[in-house]
Formats: structure tokens, sequence, C-alpha cells
């Protein structure tokens, strides 16, 4: 049962570190840059900041149960605070160090029986129950980079607590969230508006070219009439297309 | 009625560009890229609103 639980931890922590290191990447030279979100209805704030270079914190917090996840390039730590108690969680290349007020167990790959340990100390944690709790109550698809993240969270505070089975179904729900199929409206921007004008605008010449080149004699002058309705046309749409704010690219 | 004159001025100006923008497309390739095309659109009408400003016919007062 340990044994699985760890199994299903150390793949949640394998996954997250995956997401983590491109992220971590990205965010390189942007230091500081805060996003936050505050949920009105469930009143749970969800933020993504950059304290420092390399560092990425994704934090879910109400008023009563705080959960910090921090990636960094060698190490990612889950912080869970209540008003009572205090769990750091860190997994980095020695292995999984759990603190829970003052004990502390360590489970490396060498000596992986400590995992017990770590399930036992966690699995009777009210601070886990309540981070399990907040988790769950947020509403952000795990299509989201942040979402994701606490939904892998959530699934990586479970297994550590020795709960293996709702660890899967969590990660397995975010799984298929990431795999259904979604609608994303289609933008159409001033660079596909130009692309569409220049079409018309070149195909309309091409016809009148080719109008005046069949044309014996044009005594009504339909080749330039038809060649400026299409152009005066083309380029009245290209005007609408780019709209307000295409003209401020011009 | 100045106002009504700018208006019209502005109408011609955007049938000449209108009309002239397939000619440049074709005979400059360079301005059927998104970044060079609509630049030469708006100097091309700011051009012609200025060059049909200039020979408007005016009121000798």
């Amino acid at each position: 049962m340990h044994f699985k639980s760890m199994g299903v931890a150390m793949v949640t922590v394998a996954a997250v570190a995956l997401t983590a290191v491109p992220t971590a990447l990205a965010a390189d030279g942007t230091s500081g840059r805060i996003q936050r979100v505050k949920d009105p209805v469930t009143g749970i704030e969800v933020s993504l900041s950059q304290d420092r270079p390399g560092t990425v914190t994704v934090e879910a917090r109400d008023a009563s149960v705080s959960v910090r996840r921090e990636l960094a390039r060698d190490r990612m730590q889950t912080i869970v605070t209540t008003a009572a108690e205090r769990v750091v969680l860190t997994v980095d290349a020695a292995g999984l160090s759990v603190t829970s007020g003052r004990r502390q167990v360590r489970v490396s790959p060498a000596h992986p029986e400590a995992g017990a340990d770590i399930a036992r100390l966690l699995g009777t944690s009210a601070a886990l129950r309540e981070a399990d709790a907040l988790l769950s109550r947020v509403k952000m698809s795990a299509a989201s980079p942040v979402g994701h993240t606490l939904n892998l969270t959530r699934a990586f505070l479970l297994s550590v607590a020795g709960k293996g089975d709702e660890a899967t179904a969590v990660a397995q729900a975010a799984r298929a969230q990431l795999q259904t199929a979604r609608v994303i409206e289609a933008r159409f921007g001033p660079d596909d508006c130009w692309n569409e004008y220049v079409r018309e605008a070149v195909s309309a010449y091409d016809e009148y070219v080719d109008c005046q080149s069949h044309t014996v004699l044009d005594l009504l002058n339909s080749c330039s009439i038809i060649y400026d309705m299409r152009a005066i046309g083309a380029f009245s749409w290209w005007v609408s297309c780019v709209g307000l704010s295409g003209a401020s690219r011009l | 009625m100045r106002a009504v004159a700018v208006v019209v001025q502005l109408l011609i100006s955007f049938v000449l560009v209108a009309s002239l923008m397939p000619v440049v497309l074709v005979t400059v390739p360079a301005t059927q890229n998104g970044s060079v095309g609509p630049p030469v659109a708006l100097a091309m009408a700011i051009v012609a609103f200025v060059v049909v400003r200039l020979v408007w016919p005016r009121h000798k007062g």
C-alpha cells in the first residue's frame, strides 16, 4: 500500500517536473511578473509569481489554508500552511524530504522504505486534508499550466499521505481534461486581413489584364469598371477588417 | 461646407488608393508582405489626400 502510494508520488513528481522545467526556463528574464486570480464564490485566491529568476511559484489559498508550490531548476517544494500546522515537502536530487512540525522524514531512491514513515506522518495531517479540500474546490481548467500544476499538486499530496487510489483518480481526471477536445475561438488578425486583401487585389488586377487582352473593342470600358469595383470593394473590406485595433499597427 | 469638402476629398483619396493599390502590389511584390503593404497604403492615402487638397478648386474671396 505504502509502496504503491510512493510509486504514484514519484510518477506525479516526474510529471510535475516535466511541466515545471519548460515553465522555469521560459520564465527566465521575466522576474517579478505576478498573476493573481480570486474566485468571488469560493474565496480561493490563486497566484502565479516569480520571486527569483528561474523559480516559479504557484499558490492557492483561502482564509484557513495555503498551498504553495515552488518550482525551481534543482528542486520542487510544496508548502502547506494552516494556523496550527506547517508541512514542507521538498523534492530534489537526493529524494523526498517531509517536515511537519518538529519531525522530518527523508526518503531517497536508495532507501524507499522510509516512504511508509512519510505516509504515517502525513496520513493524519489535518493541514493536508484542508489542502486537499482547498485544491478540490479550485475551478481552474487542467488545460491551463496553473490549473494543471494545482491538480498535480493535489495528486502529489494525496499520494504522499498514503491515498494512492485517490491520487491516481485525480491524476487521471487531470489527464482526461487535457485530452478532451476543446473549441477555441479562431482569431483573424490584421496580417490575415492583409493576406486576404492581397489575394483579392492581385486577382482583380490579373482579371483586368486578362480582360484587356481578350477584348478587342471595349466601348463601355467594362474591364476598368469591373476592376475598379473589385479593387475598391477589396480595399474597403481590408479597412473594415483591420478595424480600430489593426489601425494601430499601420 | 468646408467639412463636406474634406469628406469628399477623403473619399476621392480612398478611391484613388484603392484603385492604385493592386497595381502597386503586382509591380512591387514586396508590398504584399503584411509588414510593408499597410504602411505603403497609408502613405499613398496621405499623399493622395494632400494632392487632392492641393488641386481642389478654391473660391476667390
